[in-house]
């Protein structure tokens, strides 16, 4: 279904409640695992999956349409993950330039959690990562996204984006070929 | 998507996906009723506070206004302009004889 489509179905109260069973059938697992790939935990990346889907349906009204309906929803899902870690750093902001010190705790805390070596190795680069870095490249290497609407998401100059995003391929890609020596 | 994430190592319990559908369709219809609600509530409660705000006008005013309202009531020029009548002499010797007859002509200071 065309996003032109789904957008009349959701603003028109008569049908707001079948376009919203037809939104979540389309994002709802991209969503999760984008929050999943921040928060890392399922259980909590279950509930900011819900707040996600709370906020767009109360703010659906007011969408103006200034960006694609997969975007606006993005940036949804990215800012209530961002408000999610806030409260549980006990922080009032976390800091997106610094690296996260409890990933690893996170991961290995979660019961949905089973990976190889190959997988870890990865894990253990991305947790020496900074939150904006391991952000942008997981937006646009897993989750396919495009380095303008991956600007647009997280409110970042996309040639900041695109600088940062490249800069930690490479050393992912450096330290994973290092590994299979 | 890019399926790969998945194979590092992050997973979801069986019928996951399912399962949260109906989850957030449940605390979306939750979150209606209780909006709902709540206008409901606000509604009420703004009724309550129009009704008492008239009642104390309505109490108020005629004390407040009542030479005001004395004045006017017993004026025949008012009276006229009420019932959209013509003020002739007629008028005023007719108001004021009935006016007399129900003794409530007002003279004034």
């Amino acid at each position: 279904m065309k996003e032109g489509a789904l957008l009349k179905l959701l603003k028109n109260p008569a049908s707001k409640d079948k376009g919203f069973k037809l939104l979540i059938d389309l994002y709802q697992e991209r969503i999760y695992w984008m929050i999943r790939k921040m928060v890392l935990s399922h259980d909590s990346a279950n509930d900011v999956l819900q707040d996600t889907y709370i906020r767009i349906f109360k703010g659906i009204d007011n969408f103006k349409e200034k960006s694609k309906l997969s975007t606006w929803i993005y940036r949804i899902a990215y800012n209530e993950s961002i408000r999610f870690l806030n409260k549980e750093s006990k922080m009032k902001k976390i800091e997106l330039n610094s690296i996260d010190y409890n990933y690893s705790k996170k991961l290995f805390a979660d019961t949905f959690f089973n990976a190889d070596n190959l997988s870890l190795k990865f894990h253990q680069i991305l947790s020496e990562l900074s939150i904006r870095e391991r952000n942008i490249f997981n937006m646009k290497y897993f989750d396919e996204l495009k380095f303008k609407e991956i600007a647009k998401i997280t409110d970042i100059n996309i040639n900041t984006v695109k600088s940062i995003y490249y800069s930690v391929e490479k050393k992912i890609k450096k330290e994973i070929n290092e590994s299979l020596l | 998507m890019n399926h790969y994430y998945k194979k590092l190592g992050l997973k979801v319990p069986k019928g996951y996906f399912k399962k949260s559908r109906e989850e957030i369709l449940y605390k979306i219809n939750h979150e209606e009723k209780q909006s709902n609600k709540n206008y409901s509530y606000s509604y009420y409660y703004l009724s309550i506070a129009a009704l008492f705000i008239g009642t104390l006008i309505y109490l108020n005013f005629p004390s407040n206004n009542k030479n005001l309202i004395d004045f006017e009531s017993n004026s025949p020029i008012i009276s006229t302009v009420i019932s959209g009548e013509e003020i002739t002499d007629e008028y005023i010797i007719e108001f004021y004889s009935e006016s007399l007859v129900l003794n409530e002509i007002y003279f004034g200071e």
